[in-house]
């Protein structure tokens, strides 16, 4: 999955849990002040994902920095699917 | 006047439960259920059994704590304002008697909800230094609640889980295990609402809340003499894992610095955390002399307080 897609996937899932459409997800918007979203709505978005992209999300790695923008949240999504994939192929090589 | 803490008792109940079944039973959805778990690290919750009173564990916590000496004074540091034995009446001349303090004073400490504990003893400090005190009073700090006296009462949204946890601590004049440094509060009344914040409030809440309980704790290392960077190990409010990582990069204190370790098992207890943090710490062999200790609460409301103290060679 490329980044256009995950975008994509994000844009989805930000207008299921605003309950509003999103044409464009510009990557400076904020999460806080542009979206009014709270980090517990971010953490159940990114969960979201999990079940419909399989995302990978490490608890340990989620800091403030991903709550950031919606670019921030993206790099976060993308590094976890890519990790998901990389697991995958490990625990296929394992197998 | 120096003034030292004790050990810290702890008292729990012989069970615990699991965080998703009380929050399945006060009607959380499975998204949060997860959040709670696998975000927030929150597994078991510290629950009284049918046959088990809150009340024992308070009084067997304070017996702890005084290690069979005295005290002048009690302060019960508490979050909920009605409670199981309080509804019962005679609960502070019960407590009183069962602590061997039958002429003491008791007085509980509220409405401050969870910083009460470290509220009570700072409050503590300023009593042992009013003038005309006697230098060997000491005073006997309580703190716990029943949070399974309802479920819907021991949630709170986004944050945490509250368990039935008691801690006893005694603060007194000199020589101690820990050595009070300082310490710092902080309020912000624009969440007096509790509970009953609008969504646009409870999301600035979250958006101010790590800021005000960094620059506490900045408050109260500089009280100390000291800068944040100096504390040696932060004993957290027991809250959840996700809010203590944003803590860490907001202060630039290390994670492995703070200490959730408890987190999973035992999670929050109200006004304890910070008290058992610090007792589990001690009691695994992590602390040494010398050793400096921020011991941190956040309560709705919103209120902020941090104590810092040195572990000390014990005599």
């Amino acid at each position: 999955m490329d980044r256009t897609e995950i975008v994509g996937h994000l844009r989805t899932a930000l207008s299921a849990v605003l309950n509003r459409p999103l044409d464009e997800l510009a990557p400076e918007l904020s999460l806080f002040d542009d979206l009014a979203l709270d980090s517990t709505s971010v953490i159940e978005l990114l969960m979201s994902l999990e079940d419909t992209v399989g995302l990978e999300i490490d608890p340990d790695e989620l800091g403030p920095e991903v709550f950031r923008t919606v670019g921030t949240l993206t790099d976060y999504v993308e590094a976890g699917f890519r990790a998901g994939i990389q697991a995958g192929i490990s625990g296929k090589a394992a197998v | 006047m120096d003034v030292g803490l004790s050990r810290v008792a702890v008292r729990l109940p012989r069970r615990t439960e699991p965080v998703g079944d009380v929050l399945a039973r006060a009607g959380s959805g499975p998204m949060e259920r997860k959040v709670f778990t696998r975000i927030y690290g929150l597994r078991d919750t510290p629950t009284l059994a049918p046959d088990e009173r809150m009340e024992d564990l308070l009084a067997e916590a304070g017996l702890a704590a005084l290690g069979g000496g005295t005290a002048s004074l009690v302060l019960y540091g508490h979050t909920m304002l009605t409670q199981e034995f309080g509804l019962r009446g005679g609960f502070a001349d019960r407590l009183r008697a069962r602590l061997g303090l039958p002429g003491g004073a008791f007085y509980g400490l509220s409405h401050v909800n969870c910083v009460s504990v470290l509220r009570s003893i700072e409050l503590a400090r300023r009593y042992l230094r009013r003038p005309g005190a006697d230098p060997d009073e000491r005073v006997l700090v309580l703190g716990g609640d029943q949070g399974s006296v309802h479920d819907a009462s021991r949630v709170i949204p986004g944050m945490a889980i509250g368990g039935d946890g008691a801690v006893g601590v005694v603060v007194g004049a000199g020589r101690s295990r820990y050595r009070y440094l300082g310490g710092a509060v902080g309020r912000d009344t624009r969440f007096h609402r509790n509970l009953q914040l609008s969504a646009a409030e409870t999301r600035l809440f979250s958006r101010v809340c790590q800021r005000r309980v960094v620059d506490t704790v900045e408050r109260a290392a500089r009280a100390a003499g000291l800068t944040a960077d100096r504390v040696d190990w932060v004993m957290p409010h027991l809250s959840n894992r996700m809010f203590w990582r944003a803590f860490s990069a907001e202060s630039g204190i290390p994670r492995d610095r703070i200490r959730v370790d408890l987190i999973p098992e035992r999670g929050h207890n109200f006004g304890g955390d910070a008290l058992m943090a610090l007792e589990h710490a001690d009691g695994t062999g992590l602390l040494r002399p010398g050793d400096r200790c921020a011991l941190v609460s956040l309560a709705l409301g919103a209120y902020f307080q941090a104590v810092i103290v040195e572990v000390e060679e014990e005599a």
